[in-house]
């Protein structure tokens, strides 16, 4: 069960770095 | 069109330059504008107001200020020092909680889970997030800023790094049973020596980094703050900046020149030492010109002020050398790139680390996985890599200003150092520019009354020899006899009558004109003639009395600097429009073997042009003004300045002492200062990506190796330490070093 919710946890955060560093940055942003 | 000049609190890391020249770029009016990350400083140029730009920076979550007159650069330098206090004691208190726990845990008594002794952890926890919140605060603040604008930076990784530490133990003392037996162990001490160890580190980079920008002080620190001014027949002592134009200024032995003007009264010697790196005072009388900042050495005179505040040479040179040290260079664009996306991808191998370890490590090992996540966020330094490039770059640009040499941008310092041919134009370059009076011979006269005869013609002549002459008769102390019935024979030379002598000066076809023959002297003047001299010829009642040779010096160190830029194996080619054989003269005795005579200065660039097509990098030595063509088109383009004139636009490299040495040293500067940057680049590069699979556990299954997150901390601290300190190596250069 543990094991489940830490992979998962893991998971999303890297999903979430990802979107929030990359993905959701604005092309302005992005040009800097 | 303002000109302004801010100081930036706040900047942590390199990449919080990016975000402010972001904030800057984005404010409408902006034309340019620079970050400069080692002095903490933007300079800003556009159609706006300061507030406009204090406004857009303080929105970005920085703090600026403008920085107007000395008053508030020493204002920045006192909040500097205060910062730097700060970040000691903060350094101090954090130690003082961590080493105690430190030697707690060597000695093997540490107090475990169970029973009163989790009061002491719960105190200990306590304790740790009051140094956090002490010593650290900054790093959370700043990492929160940055994430909300979706960016990441150093302080991101330490705050993650010792905020889950803290999180992680807190959790294990409150709750000891989410951990088996042999992982109950908690990383207080971990957390409060980082922040310990970070802080030291930023707080020894600060002064390392004062060191940096030393050039800069000391030309500001040139400024002379009150100046003598004559008004109304009254001498008063007023503030530089109440000097006006055209007013006259006493100046008496060891002051300093408070701004750029002509002397008109008095004589003097004067050390420039300062801006043009010449260690030799210079003598000064009427007429010459003076620039503020030098040092008065010996008597007293007055001068008229023809430049004043922002115009004067002075306030030019620190212009533009700060420009250029905030400039960026090619190679370090790609660190720049790095660095950007540098964090993000730093927490999701931490992450990743976590969840490999989870998954395979042993039961026994179960705190391997949290040790190992915190010490990727913590050895992993963006800031060595942010700081590779423009620490070298400001020191360099820094070092060569001290020598003379201005140098524009960073891209100039790089490609100075990739030369290997030089192109120099020989009037004013090579040589003096200035034709002097080198032999005088009396055959029927004495050589005093050569001078004297000649002199006194020529006081009536327009002639550009006139001049030699005159200053010749005058450094002799000859003086000038009445000249009556003065006439100018055009292409042949001058005539008068003086104690009722006829007298005539001018070239052999004058005396062939006029019958006079000076054939047993023939082998003598041909010899004169294959050293590129204009001989000019004497006689006085129709004979031949003497003559007086002229030509442009050569100046004293241009033949050591051609032979030093030879020895660095650099090709060295004349360019000049004089005839071929003057030209092979002048470049025999400066040990040139390849010239280019005839040029006409409009085809300069054209030469310039065909020299490149056969891929070589060409440099151009030459004056701002007629060369301006050649020297803009040259790979890198130097000026010989004169003292004053150090806003050649159309130049990469101005040389203010006006040797040719100044390209020497340019070179020197260059080649170092990129082999510095290349190094800080490797290291820091070598640095990241040996210590983050270290500090991930690779080494762990094979040897049982595992980095402590403490000596993560101080490694991380070092880096950057040790890139400034590497940088700061290039203040040691010495002139013309090998």
């Amino acid at each position: 069960m543990i094991t489940y919710l830490v992979n998962g946890i893991g998971i999303i955060l890297i999903v979430g770095i990802i979107w929030w560093f990359w993905l959701s940055k604005s092309t302005n942003d992005k040009n800097v | 069109m303002n000109s302004m000049r801010l100081s930036i609190g706040g900047m942590s890391c390199a990449g919080c330059v990016s975000s402010v020249e972001k904030a800057i770029k984005n404010t409408p009016g902006v034309l340019d504008y620079n970050v400069n990350f080692a002095e903490l400083t933007a300079t800003v140029t556009g159609d706006l107001s300061v507030q406009d730009v204090i406004a857009s920076v303080v929105n970005a979550g920085y703090e600026a200020s403008e920085l107007r007159s000395v008053e508030d650069e020493i204002s920045k330098e006192a909040a500097e020092y205060t910062h730097y206090r700060e970040l000691l004691k903060q350094s101090a208190v954090a130690a003082a909680l961590g080493l105690p726990l430190l030697v707690l845990g060597w000695s093997g008594n540490m107090p475990g889970l169970v029973g009163y002794e989790r009061v002491f952890w719960l105190l200990v926890g306590l304790a740790t997030l009051f140094i956090l919140f002490y010593s650290g605060k900054r790093f959370f603040i700043g990492a929160w800023k940055a994430f909300k604008r979706h960016n990441a930076n150093m302080d991101t990784l330490i705050a993650l790094g010792t905020g889950s530490a803290w999180f992680f133990s807190t959790l294990l003392v409150l709750f000891p049973a989410i951990a088996p037996e042999s992982a109950q162990h908690v990383y207080f001490e971990a957390a409060v020596i980082i922040i310990a160890l970070i802080n030291l580190g930023a707080a020894l980079e600060m002064r390392a980094k004062g060191k940096t920008s030393e050039a800069i002080k000391r030309l500001v620190g040139l400024q002379a703050k009150q100046a003598s001014v004559i008004r109304n027949g009254l001498e008063i002592s007023v503030p530089i900046e109440h000097v006006g134009l055209n007013e006259t200024i006493r100046v008496r032995p060891g002051e300093r020149l408070p701004v750029d003007g002509v002397i008109i009264d008095g004589e003097s010697v004067i050390d420039e030492s300062m801006l043009t790196g010449e260690p030799l005072g210079v003598e000064k009388s009427i007429n010459d010109t003076v620039i503020g900042g030098t040092i008065n050495k010996s008597g007293s005179f007055l001068f008229r002020a023809t430049k004043i505040g922002n115009d004067t040479a002075l306030a030019q040179i620190i212009e533009l050398v700060r420009k250029a040290q905030n400039s960026k260079p090619q190679i370090g664009r790609l660190a720049d790139k790095i660095s950007s996306v540098f964090v993000p991808s730093v927490m999701i191998i931490s992450v990743i680390t976590y969840l490999i370890w989870f998954n395979f490590s042993d039961v026994n090992d179960a705190n391997l996985a949290l040790i190992t996540a915190i010490t990727v966020l913590i050895i992993a330094c963006p800031c060595a890599l942010g700081l590779a490039t423009p620490i070298s770059i400001m020191v360099g640009i820094g070092k060569a200003a001290e020598f003379g040499v201005l140098i524009r941008n960073a891209e100039a310092l790089q490609v100075s150092g990739k030369i290997d041919t030089i192109v120099l134009d020989k009037t004013g370059t090579i040589t003096e520019g200035k034709p002097r009076v080198q032999d005088v011979f009396g055959y029927a006269l004495s050589e005093n009354e050569v001078v004297g005869f000649a002199a006194s013609l020529e006081h009536y002549s327009e002639h550009p020899l006139a001049i030699a002459i005159l200053e010749y008769a005058n450094d002799q102390g000859v003086p000038l006899e009445t000249v009556e019935s003065f006439e100018s024979l055009s292409g042949l030379g001058i005539k008068g009558k003086i104690d009722n002598q006829n007298v005539l000066l001018g070239n052999s076809k004058l005396m062939s004109n006029e019958g006079i023959s000076f054939n047993k002297y023939d082998e003598q003047i041909n010899e004169f003639y294959s050293q590129a001299k204009t001989v000019l010829f004497l006689a006085v009642d129709g004979k031949f009395a003497g003559l007086m040779t002229i030509s442009d010096t050569i100046k004293n160190d241009s033949r050591k600097a051609i032979g030093e830029i030879q020895k660095l194996g650099i090709d060295v080619i004349m360019l000049t429009g004089d005839n071929e054989s003057t030209a092979q003269s002048v470049a025999e005795q400066v040990g040139i073997n390849q010239v280019i005579a005839n040029v006409l200065p409009h085809n300069k660039s054209e030469t310039i042009r065909n020299l490149q097509a056969t891929n070589h990098i060409i440099a151009m030595v030459g004056d701002g003004i007629n060369d301006a063509p050649a020297l803009a088109l040259a790979d890198v383009g130097f000026a010989i300045g004169n003292g004053t004139d150090v806003a050649i636009e159309s130049a990469d490299v101005v040389l203010i002492g006006g040797s040719l040495l100044g390209v020497v040293d340019a070179i020197n500067i260059s080649q170092r200062t990129v082999k510095n940057i290349k190094q800080n680049l490797f290291g820091a590069f070598i640095y990241n990506v040996i210590g983050i699979p270290i500090a991930a556990g690779v080494l762990y299954p094979f040897f049982g190796i595992l980095l402590n997150p403490m000596v993560a901390g101080g490694a991380m601290a070092m880096s950057s330490v040790t890139v400034v300190s590497n940088a700061n190596r290039l203040r040691l250069l010495s002139r013309n070093e090998k």
